[in-house]
Parts: C-alpha cells; structure tokens; sequence
C-alpha cells in the first residue's frame, strides 16, 4: 500500500479480536498483524472490550496477557454508547449485537469484520444505509490485498 | 537515484513482510477450539444485553 494512501479504518467484532489472539496463523491474526504493521487503523467500543475481557475472566485465561498487549498496541477506542446511538442500530438489527453495530457506526469506519455469519447476513443488507462493508476476516484480506 | 532505489527497496520488503502474513495465514495453531469462543461471546453478549441495555432501548 503507497504511504499517501488512506489507512483503512477497521472495527473488529469480539468474534475476530478474540479469533486473532487465539490463533496466530487464522485471518483474523492477520488482520492484527497488518494494525501491527501500521497497515490499517482497528477500532473497537467499550462494549467490545468489556465483551472480550468478560470471555476471557469466565473461560480462556490464557487469552488475557495477549488481549492486554493488543490494547497496549494502542486501537482507536471509542466512547462509551450512549441509548440514543444504541436505538437506530437496533432498529436495523433488532438483537443484542446492536451494540456492536452501534460501536461501528459511532466510530465512521470503512469496515466491520465479524465471525459471526448471523449478524453479517443480517446487516449485510443495510451496508449502504450504516456506511462501511461488513466482512468476514476472509473477505476482508481479499479486499485489502487487491487495495495493495 | 539511491534515494529512489532505496524506496523501492523499503517497498519490496514492505511487500514482503505483508507477502510473508499471507503465506502463514493460511496454517493452523489455535489455543482454544474458535467454535468454543463463539458460543462464549454469544452467551455472554446475550447476558450484557439483558442486564445493561435491554431495559432502556
């Protein structure tokens, strides 16, 4: 990617930040490469981490020293949610990942990037409405590979 | 001249490194099953939601 090109910016899903920091070979570790690499910018909400520290705490402890190097890797973190930015992204999604939707929205990115293939399908749709594409980690590298 | 092969040349291994990402990718080595993950994130996003939001929007 030339310099004076404009970094992608990238929310990841609880599903893909978690995936990356469990496996260093997968798509998703990839893509937290690429952040490492200063390839792209991710973005993540208060919510995701809360998410993802939560998952941790309750099942896989030896996900937390890498989950706290990649916070330290400095993610753009975007305030707290309010309700009033949570309702229209409940609106289009109309289930508890509405949040995360919300995050994005909140955040002006050019990509969201789930694992989850429910929640993709389902906003999939609204992609013009919300703003930026919505991906699996695969897709993804696909789109940034042929932006190279 | 330098100045220009010197760019190409942090390019190339620029591209490389990227190139390099790629070929790894693609091989498996996983801490804990990815499908165990996501049924973890699920139930507990389900329960953030009851208790944080679900009230109030």
């Amino acid at each position: 990617m030339k310099n004076t090109q404009k970094l992608f910016k990238v929310f990841l899903d609880t599903s893909v930040l978690l995936s990356g920091l469990n496996s260093p070979f997968g798509a998703s570790a990839f893509i937290l490469a690429l952040f490492k690499l200063k390839k792209l910018i991710i973005v993540i909400s208060p919510e995701v981490i809360l998410e993802a520290e939560k998952v941790i705490e309750t099942k896989f402890p030896l996900l937390k020293i890498p989950f706290l190097d990649f916070l330290s890797s400095g993610p753009m973190i975007t305030k707290k949610l309010t309700a009033k930015e949570i309702k229209p992204a409940y609106r289009i999604i109309n289930s508890e990942d509405a949040p995360i939707l919300a995050g994005a929205i909140k955040g002006k990115v050019d990509f969201l990037i789930t694992l989850d293939k429910k929640f993709l399908k389902t906003i999939k749709p609204f992609e013009k409405k919300i703003g930026f594409k919505v991906f699996t980690p695969k897709e993804f590298l696909e789109v940034f590979r042929r932006n190279l | 001249m330098t100045n220009n092969i010197s760019s190409i040349l942090k390019r190339v291994k620029e591209e490389l490194k990227v190139d390099l990402l790629f070929r790894l990718s693609k091989k498996e080595l996983k801490i804990y099953p990815l499908e165990d993950i996501l049924k973890e994130i699920k139930k507990t996003r389900k329960k953030l939601w009851n208790e944080k939001y679900s009230k109030t929007i």
